[in-house]
Parts: C-alpha cells; structure tokens; sequence
C-alpha cells in the first residue's frame, strides 16, 4: 500500500525505505518512523481495541503516555506484547500484530461488550459476581480476564538476555528536549561528569516536533550543534532510548535502556536491554510535559488524538492522520497544530475553542466559544458534532481530530518518595511541589515552565544551581533566541452534553459517567476513585487520565482540584520488564555454583551432585548395573565401614584462628573448654547462640600455640564465622585474636574406614608415623604427601571407623583424589557422597543440621555436661534455663522400624503407643532417617521426651501426609561402635 | 621417591589456565599467585610490616606494590600480601618468620581465582558488572565489591585498561562465565555503536 498520508518533509530517512506487516498486511515506512507514524503514514487510524468494551480506537499521543495503540511486535519467546506503536521504532521486516481481538481487528466478536455497557460499569465485577461464592474464582474471574486484558505472554521462556550497569555522576539530565539539552550543555561545559538520558531514539524533544525557530534559523540546526557538541565531551554520556523509571534514596535513579529493540536481527550476544542504576550526586528532571484530552461524547474515535501529537507527527514524521482535520482546543497551542497542518497542504475544517475569545492566528476557520459534543464513525472518524457559541449545533466532516486540553508537567519523579504536586492556576495543572527527592531540581515545562525560552532559561539556572550544590562552579552557557508566548488556556475538562460515554481513561475504559457513578456511591477520594473505576491503573499510569478524572471528581464534591489532590506516584514511570530486572541472574545462571577442586573428577566419575547452599556436592557414585541410588549408597557405606572409602569435605568451613588469647576467645565462642587443649590436637565443639540454643558445631584443631583451625557445617559456615566476627569485634575487642576464612585454600579428604591408615601410608611421606601410638584419634600435625606436598591431617572421624581428614592447597585438590583412588585400587576403596555420609553418621548417632535446627539445646543433644561451668561462654547460662535442660525434656534417641520393609520419615512426630495422635501428646519428632545397609534396617534419630530414659519402649509414629502410623523401638542413638573402639583403633 | 606425584590444577581446571580473547579483550586466569593474610596484632607492628613488604601498607581502597610483594586492604589492620607463587609458596611462613608474634599470618595461596582482564576500555565492561564507579577508578585502586552475586575484589593496575579480579576459588567458572558474558556483550554493544 502506497503511504497515501505521507507528508512532505521530516525528519525521517527517505533514502532508507522498510517494510513491515500489522496484522499481516504489508506496508512500507522509512528509517526514523515510529510504527504509529508509518501506520498512520499508510492511512491506518485503527490500531487496537479497547480493553473493557473492546472499542476500536487509534493513536492518541506520539510518545510514551500513549494508551490505546498497543500491539505485539516479535514473534515466539521473543514476543512483547503492550508494545506502544508510538515508542515502537520501525525497523526492516517488523511484524506487529493487534490485541485483545477476536477474530480480526476490524470485526472483534467481543464487542459486543459494547452494548452492554450499561451492565459494566464501574464497580460492576463487585456487585455482579457476588453469588455463589465459590464461582468468583474458578468461573467469573477467568471468563472476565478472558473477556478483558491487553496482550499475552508468549508462556515460553524469554530467550533475550538482560544486563544490568552502573553509571556515576556529578549531574544526571533527564530528557533532552530544550531544558534538558541546556542543563547538560550547562554540566558538560562545567568539566562535570554528565549523564544525559532520553527516553527518544532521537534527541530534542519537541525541538523534533514542532516548527520553530530558534537564533532565526530552523530548532533542528541548534539541535544538531548541541548534540555534536554533547557527543564530543568525553564528561558526558548520553543515553538514548533510556527511560528513567524511578527516583530512589541518596539519588539513586532507575533507568531502562532499550538497546537492541529497534533491530530486526540483533547480534545474539547483545543485551535486549540494560537495566541501569545511575548513582547521581545531583539530578536535574527536565521530563518535559503531556498534553490531555478534553473528554466529549465518542471521543475515542480512531482518528481523534491529542493536538501536539497530531502536529509532531505532521512535522517530525511527515504523517498526517488523515487528508482533513479539524482541532478541538481550550488553549493557543491547539492553533499551532491548525497552522502548521496548513503548513504541510492539509485541510484544517476548523478550529473549535472553548473560549469565546479565542485569537484566530491562521487562515483555518476558528470557531470561538464552541464545544465538540460527538463524534461519528465506528472504525475511523467521520464527522464531528460541534455545539456553537449561539447554542446551535454542526456537524463538521473530517477523518482527524486534534484535541488540546492543556498541558500535564510530567511530575511523576519528583513524588516517588511521596512528594505531592501542587497545583499551578495560570497554567491549570500540578506542578512539582517543594518536596523533592534529594538532590533532585526540576526544569522546563516538567516544572510548568512551556514556553522554548522558558524551558532553556529555567533549565540553565537549575544546573548550574545544582553544579553549585554538587561543589563545581557552572560556567553558563549563551541561550539560543526562542518563542516565550504565555500560556493562555482555559480549563476544559469535558464538554458534558447528551447521555453517552465521554472517555477520560482511554486503557481502562473510564468514563465521566463512571467517576459520576463512584462519586453518586462514596467513593469520593482520588484513592477510592482509583480502585473503584480502574481509573489511571493500566500500563500507561494514567498519565493522560488521571487529571481528567479528579477534576470531574472535584466539579462533582465542590472541592478544588489542589483540594481534592492526586493519587500516589509510584515506580516504574513506564513498564519495565520482569527479565530486566533479573538480568542474568536466570536459569542456571539464578545464583553462582561454587565447585570443590575435585568437581571435575567427580563428574568424569559420573556423581549425582545436589546443592549444598552455593555448593554442588556429589551426592553418590552411580556404577554399572546401579538402578536405585539406594544402591549405590547401600554399597558406598558398607564399602567404608569394610574398608575404605574418600569423601570430599572441602565444603566445611575452615576459620584460621590466631593471636596471643585465640585460646580465651575460643573458650568464649565454644561451651567446651579450648585453653587445655595440646597443641596437635583436635577437639569436637559446640557453639551456642546467647539465648542457649544450639547454634552449630565441628572441631577446633591446635596447630600451634597461637594458632587453631576451627571447622564448621558447610550449611553454616558464613554464619559462623559472621558470630564469631561478631565476638571478636563487638564482645571482645580486647582480645588479641584474628581470623580469616580458609575454606576455599585447602581442599579436603575424608579418608574412613578400617583401611584408611593402610590407604594414607601409601601417600605420606614416610618420616610421618600414622600409628595408633603416634597419631592417635584426635591428633592434628602439619605433614607433607606425596615428596613434599604440604598437607594438614586431622584424625576426626564421622562416619565412627577409623578415620582421617587430609587437606591439601586447593590446586592439588584434584590430583589427590586421582591419588587415593589408584593407592586405594588394592583396598577397593570407594568414593562416597554425602548420602552415604548421612547414612554413616546416623548409624554412629553424630548430631547434623537436622539436629541443630535452631530449637534444641545441648542437654537435648545429650551433651548438657560439655557446658562447661568451669568458664564463661556465650550461651552457657542462658542454657541452663529450665526449659533447656529439664530432665523431662526432648532428649537426642535412636528409633529402629519394628515392622520389616518400612522406612521411618522424618519429620513425622512421635507418640506414645494407643494415645490419641493430637498435639497435646506430642512428644517428639524425627530429625534424620535413613536405611542401615550394615543393620539391614530403617533407622532414625529424633528427639523424644524423656528419651534417654525409654530405650526398649516401642512408639508410634505420625505420619500424616503419606497416611500412615509406623511402629518403631527406642534405642540409643549409637547404632554403631557405641563404645567407640573402632574410630580409636 | 615418592610413589605419587601431585600436579597442581588451575582453579579453572584442566593442567593450563588458557587464556580467552572475546575481541579486543584477553581474560586469562593467573595462577602465579602466592598470597597470605596478614594482620596486626599491635599497633607497634606497623613499621615492621611496612619494612618487610618494602613499602607502607595500603591504606582502605588500596593496592600497592613493591619490589617482591604487593598488598591491598582486607580491612582494619589487616591486608592481603601477593607474591610470586614460584619463589614464594611458602610465603606465609616467610612473613611469620620475619614478622614473628607482632602478627597472624594465614596461608591464602590456593583460596582465590585471579583472573586478569586486559584491553582498552575495560571502563565500559566493568561499569555492568559491579557497582563500584569504574570509570574514576585508578591505578592502584582494589575495589571489594561483587559481581553477579560474587564477592570479590577488583583492582586496577592500568586504568582502564588492565583489571585483576580476586574471588573465592570455588567460584572460578561462575565468575569467568560472568566476565566472559560482560567481554561479549561490550563487543557487541562496541559494534553497534559504530554502525551507527
């Protein structure tokens, strides 16, 4: 299709034709259109349906505020839907689609809503749908989400990538129309660092827009001087497509920069978009304003659009909307649009102005003191209603209307921290009020200064105040000459003849009558207003409806429109992508994966790994002919307690521990006494939280006078060394005590089993004697492996057999279990993950994660004698309270399934036998369970009341989510080796 | 003879720490490292330890170098001490030796991945991966901050042009991964650029 309303001029790219498809239709635009502008170049005035009545509608606005025009441009797990025609940037081969229709745009079956609107207004969902309860939300709402919305998701997963960044300034700009471009020019001359964000594809604002001069020659070559000028100082960024969404605390700023949506195929290793935080110390907002409607019967006609938007697309895109137009207007500014459509060989039919007085400046026929009233044409405007000075009425023909209502300053910034506007009489609008986020001025007509001059004049003296705060001496920069006309504008907010629908809120299908209807109901407050009718809640904020709506509220209650105030403007000022704000932190890449220096060698192994906080650690060693992971783990703990088996525990956090009082503090952080403990060896830990608890525990080995290494979970490894930081800085800051982590430098072996010191032998360096004599359990040394490899050997053991723990630099991590697996081939030793372990430590009755949950102390650990009451320890009175250690409390227990061939659950809670299963006789619960491949039988820990006084008594178990009571023995918690000969021998 | 030998592996893994070329930037894993922690444990220490590294402890923000060692912050009265890792693996023990009861010394050789980014305009990578203002940092900077939820220290030796990141080893594939992410995107966001 030819683009039969392509005007002359512009500032598009004739050299550079595109073609694109709306709704499959072919058509062709040029670089620099927007979609809006190309589709309106091509005669196209219907490009989307209404969200509530599904009515036809067309472009209102030229820029981000625009509420109708909303399509789906991309296709698959690249589609956005609510993508703005206006903001759209046309590329080659561009693919945009219509929504909220069925079947095609032009015939929507869903607008039958229509004629039903007398059954939907405002509110009509809360009255309607109150019966049967239950329907609410299996039926109407889905049928009502299904009859009303916007675009859809594609429901597959975003395919782009996000980044996120962050820029440092002296002065952030935002916008870059004339108030923004003289601030930066102001900051840029200054040596300051700038930067200056535009939610345009091309600077200048309404420079862009309009036909002005400025300095006598055309606003264009001022701009372009400007521009080549910013570009060219390496103290000022500029950042186009960027949309400042938020202003936070200390002048932190939001912004989205769109970087590759204007691309047909983009490099796949650029961003979509970047989601910028901008630390400002200063920030000028110089967002410029948004024009409003003047609500009227109809008049969301496809074809009827704001006045300026109707001259900006005239002047920067060359497009009218349509060969005959007329404007509607309660100000001069609608003037400029008649005369510069004449300008262009357009047919104005007229000017219509409400005020009666209303100055003809151009050679249109000017209709004073009269009102449109109506408007006729389903699909596109055809004709206006006009109601004359004289009370008569005329019908005017035209395919577009322009319609001024006054200028809204984009104030929506200056109250994200709650600051609220104030209104301006002379210029009939709010403006931004004395509170500000800090640091923060505000310039040109987003402070209600319109005019050119004004804008340039009030944006040079913001900036070089705000230089002057930021501590930099502005150096000014000369202004160009520009119009300074007044405003002169007579508030109009809806002509208020006959009984049909005047639009207000073109997105949410509010009307007059609608705020008529909450205010006739009680809801009087802009507030209740707003969750009443919808009223500025859809994707474009209300930024075109929202004044409209509070001045019609305002006429009905009598108040002013200061009095009756403005709803609360929040963040985002446009949509931002969820995925934006996620960045690359998606998928696998949610979180970082912390690997152990043997990873690599476990997964040659073929190791099921599971995630240990950040860590991937394997969980156990799948082998041929393994169809269950209970067998592999069956297999890798009978392989440690017959011989011996590796596990890697370089997961533990390992906390150095030096100074002259590294004993004291220890003795401080542990209820168990440290200070007697000979240097080369270990001893096993308990720490309490202040309140007594039991907050984790491991083992502190004396590597030398001044010096321990302290273990701790992998699960608690950062909050422990946070306490004992906390400790040191805050408790004791007179102790001579340093710490440091050390987890990440050593890699770490578990070697266990009745053949670990037969395996080590064969690694250690022979002047070190591993015999039970010389290194006994418990023991701790500096060795070295290998010929001279420094290791650490700590004979700790947690599985219960005779055991060590060899710790290596991290670098020789991997190469040592390669190690140990081809020393230990005589030994047939076995890898084991952390399931087996699980299983190995319950058998010995060793207390985990599980049994340091947070609501247990140490009398319930059974360990109430390792408190020692011999020193001072955090927690240690506190645990002695009477809830902590009464006799009569939960005690630490062993339970064996009694029936065969049934697994005991943890969590489920435990019963005394035949007494009913209700909390109040509740008397414990199972922490860990696990089946015993060396008892051939399910097993458990758990705490049970009185419990070291039951062993033999056979309880009940709970199991209420898989519907079950299981029986099972009391025992002690030492299912293996209670004595311990075997871990000492 | 010992009946086994222990290779040494990058934190990276496999036997070399390859280097990786994403347009005009090399990121390289440098595994030349010795490093130990040192703090003091009096105030009069400070001369001493000013004396063996050569040069006067940085101060907060700080890496500075020397003949043998160079140094960055880690915080009050502590720092970090950098060396070759071949002349100076046990260099713990060297400073203990030298610096005695004045201080703790902790072996850190083997905790961190080194990765080493050079190429001009690093500004433009690093200003989307941390919050530090990398475009006003300068040389000799050490930044701890944190990249795609790593902690880290990044420090600049040639502004703008040569960055050492340190971060916990077990981290290495997460943090080369989201480097490598940030060298690609800046290439392809440098193309863009001039194509306009």
């Amino acid at each position: 299709m030819s683009q039969l309303n392509r005007l002359s001029g512009g500032l598009i790219d004739r050299s550079s034709p595109l073609t694109f498809t709306f709704d499959g239709r072919g058509f062709s635009g040029f670089k620099g259109d927007t979609l809006a502008s190309a589709l309106l170049a091509n005669n196209v005035r219907l490009m989307g349906r209404s969200f509530k009545y599904h009515r036809p509608r067309g472009v209102v606005a030229s820029g981000s505020e625009e509420p109708n025009a909303l399509v789906e441009v991309r296709s698959g797990p690249h589609r956005d839907p609510n993508t703005r025609a206006t903001v759209a940037e046309l590329f080659d081969g561009l693919s945009a689609v219509s929504q909220n229709r069925w079947p095609s745009l032009s015939f929507d079956a869903m607008g039958i809503n229509d004629a039903f609107s007398s059954f939907l207004t405002a509110g009509f969902y809360y009255k309607t749908f109150m019966w049967p309860k239950a329907f609410w939300e299996k039926v109407y709402e889905p049928v009502i989400r299904r009859a009303a919305g916007l675009g859809a998701l594609s429901m597959e997963p975003d395919l782009d990538t996000y980044d996120k960044g962050f820029l440092h300034c002296d002065l952030l700009v935002i916008g870059a129309g004339p108030a923004g471009l003289a601030a930066a020019l102001t900051g840029a001359r200054s040596g300051t660092r700038v930067v200056l964000a535009d939610e345009d594809f091309e600077a200048g604002g309404r420079l862009t827009s309009e036909n002005m001069e400025l300095n006598g020659k055309p606003a264009t070559e001022w701009l372009a001087a400007a521009l080549e000028e910013l570009r060219a100082c390496r103290n000022v960024r500029i950042l186009s497509r960027t949309t400042v969404y938020g202003a936070y605390d200390h002048g932190v700023y939001g912004a989205l920069e769109r970087v590759s949506d204007h691309l047909g195929n983009p490099d796949p290793d650029l961003p979509r978009q970047i989601l910028w935080r901008i630390y400002s110390r200063q920030a000028v907002l110089c967002a410029g304003a948004t024009e409003r409607p003047i609500a009227f019967e109809n008049n969301d006609r496809p074809g009827i659009m704001l006045a300026g938007a109707m001259r900006a697309y005239a002047n920067r895109w060359a497009a009218a909307a349509s060969t005959r137009i007329a404007v509607f207007t309660n100000n001069d500014d609608g003037h400029r649009t008649a005369r510069d459509l004449l300008a262009k060989g357009v047919d104005v039919a007229a000017v219509v102005d409400v005020r009666p007085d209303a100055p003809k400046t151009g050679d249109y026929e000017l209709l004073a003191g009269a009102s449109v009233v109506d408007a006729g044409g389903r699909l596109g405007l055809k004709e206006i209603q006009v109601r004359l000075a004289g009370g008569s009425s005329r019908q005017i023909s035209c395919g577009a209307l322009g319609v001024s209502g006054g200028w809204n300053p984009a104030v929506s910034l200056t109250s994200h921290q709650r600051g609220r506007p104030v209104w301006q009489d002379d210029i009939a609008a709010f403006v931004p009020g004395p509170s500000l986020p800090s640091g923060m001025s505000v310039a040109g007509a987003a402070n209600g200064r319109l005019s050119t001059h004004g804008a340039f004049a009030d944006a040079a003296e913001k900036a070089a105040k705000a230089l002057a705060a930021a501590g930099f001496q502005a150096i000014p920069v000369p202004l160009p000459v520009a119009e300074d006309s007044p405003v002169a504008v007579s508030a109009v907010w809806h002509t208020g003849e006959g009984k049909g629908r005047a639009w207000l809120d073109f997105q949410n299908d509010v009307t007059v009558k609608d705020v008529r209807l909450a205010h006739q109901e009680g809801f009087k407050s802009v507030e209740h207003l707003k969750r009443y009718t919808t009223l500025g809640m859809a994707t474009d904020q209300g930024k075109l409806s929202n004044l409209g709506g509070l001045a019609v509220m305002a006429e009905l209650t009598g108040k002013s429109i200061q009095d009756t105030g403005t709803t609360i403007f929040r963040p985002p000022y446009t949509s931002v992508p969820i995925a934006a704000f996620a960045g690359r932190s998606r998928g696998e890449e949610f979180r970082p994966v912390r690997h152990t220096p043997s990873h690599r060698w476990a997964e040659e192994q073929g190791a099921v790994f599971v995630e240990a906080g950040m860590w991937l650690r394997a969980q156990w060693f799948p082998r041929e002919g393994e169809t269950h992971w209970r067998q592999s783990v069956d297999r890798e703990v009978l392989a440690v307690r017959k011989s011996v088996g590796v596990c890697d525990v370089t997961t533990l956090g390992k906390v150095d521990v030096q100074g002259a009082d590294a004993a004291q503090f220890l003795n401080k952080v542990y209820c168990n006494g440290f200070t007697k403990l000979p240097v080369g060896k270990v001893r096993y830990g308990l720490m309490l939280r202040e309140d007594g608890m039991a907050m984790d525990d491991g083992t502190a080995a004396r590597l030398a006078e001044d010096h321990y290494v302290v273990t701790t979970t992998t699960a608690n490894a950062v909050s422990v060394y946070r306490h004992m930081e906390f400790v040191r800085q805050c408790l004791c800051p007179d102790l001579d005590v340093q710490l440091i982590s050390t987890t990440e430098a050593w890699a770490q072996y578990a070697v266990a089993g009745p053949n670990s010191r037969a395996l080590l032998c064969k690694l250690v360096d022979p002047k070190f004697d591993l015999s039970n004599e010389e290194f006994p359990f418990m023991a701790c040394g500096e060795i070295t492996i290998c010929g001279g490899v420094r290791a650490r050997l700590f004979r700790i053991s947690f599985s219960g057999e005779l055991a060590y723990e060899l710790a290596v630099p991290a670098r020789y991590g991997d190469n040592l279990m390669r190690a140990l697996m081809t020393a230990g081939k005589d030994f047939n030793v076995t890898p084991y993950g952390t399931e087996a372990l699980g299983v190995l430590r319950i058998e010995k009755g060793h207390a985990a994660g599980n049994e340091l949950n947070g609501q247990t102390s140490a009398a319930h650990l059974g360990m109430d004698r390792m408190v020692s009451t011999k020193k001072d320890s955090i927690g240690a009175v506190l645990s002695r309270r009477e809830g902590l250690c009464d006799a009569d409390g939960w005690r630490l227990i062993g339970l064996e399934a009694v029936e065969a061939d049934v697994d005991l659950p943890a969590g489920g809670h435990l019963f005394e036998r035949g007494k009913p299963q209700q909390a109040s006789n509740d008397e414990g619960w199972i922490t860990s369970a696990a089946y015993s491949p060396h008892l051939e039988k399910s097993i458990a820990l758990g705490y049970l009341l009185k419990g070291d006084q039951r062993f033999g008594e056979e309880i009940e178990i709970a199991n209420p989510v898989q519907g079950a009571i299981l029986k099972a023995k009391v025992v002690s918690p030492h299912f293996i080796d209670p004595e311990g000969e075997r871990l000492r021998g | 003879m010992a009946e086994f030998k222990l290779k040494a592996s990058p934190a990276l893994g496999g036997t070399a720490a390859g280097a990786t070329q994403i347009g005009r930037f090399r990121l390289q894993e440098n595994t030349g490292f010795a490093m130990a922690s040192l703090a003091l444990r009096t105030d009069d220490a400070r001369s001493a330890v000013d004396q063996v590294l050569g040069f006067a402890a940085p101060g907060p923000g700080s890496y500075t170098t020397g003949d043998e060692f160079a140094a960055f912050w880690m915080s009050s009265d502590q720092w970090m001490v950098c060396a070759s890792h071949d002349s100076n693996e046990l260099l713990a023990s060297q400073l203990k030796d030298k610096l005695g009861e004045q201080v703790s010394v902790s072996e850190q050789n083997d905790g961190w991945v080194c990765l080493d980014v050079e190429g001009a305009d690093l500004s433009s990578v690093f200003e989307r991966l941390v919050n530090a203002d990398v475009h006003d940092l300068k040389k000799g900077t050490a930044v701890r901050t944190v990249i795609e939820h790593i902690g880290c220290f990044l420090i600049c030796l040639e502004s703008g042009h040569r960055y050492r990141l340190l971060a916990g080893r077990s981290f290495a594939h997460s943090l080369h991964h989201a480097v490598a992410a940030g060298l690609r995107s800046t290439v392809a966001l440098n193309k863009l650029e001039s194509a306009r």
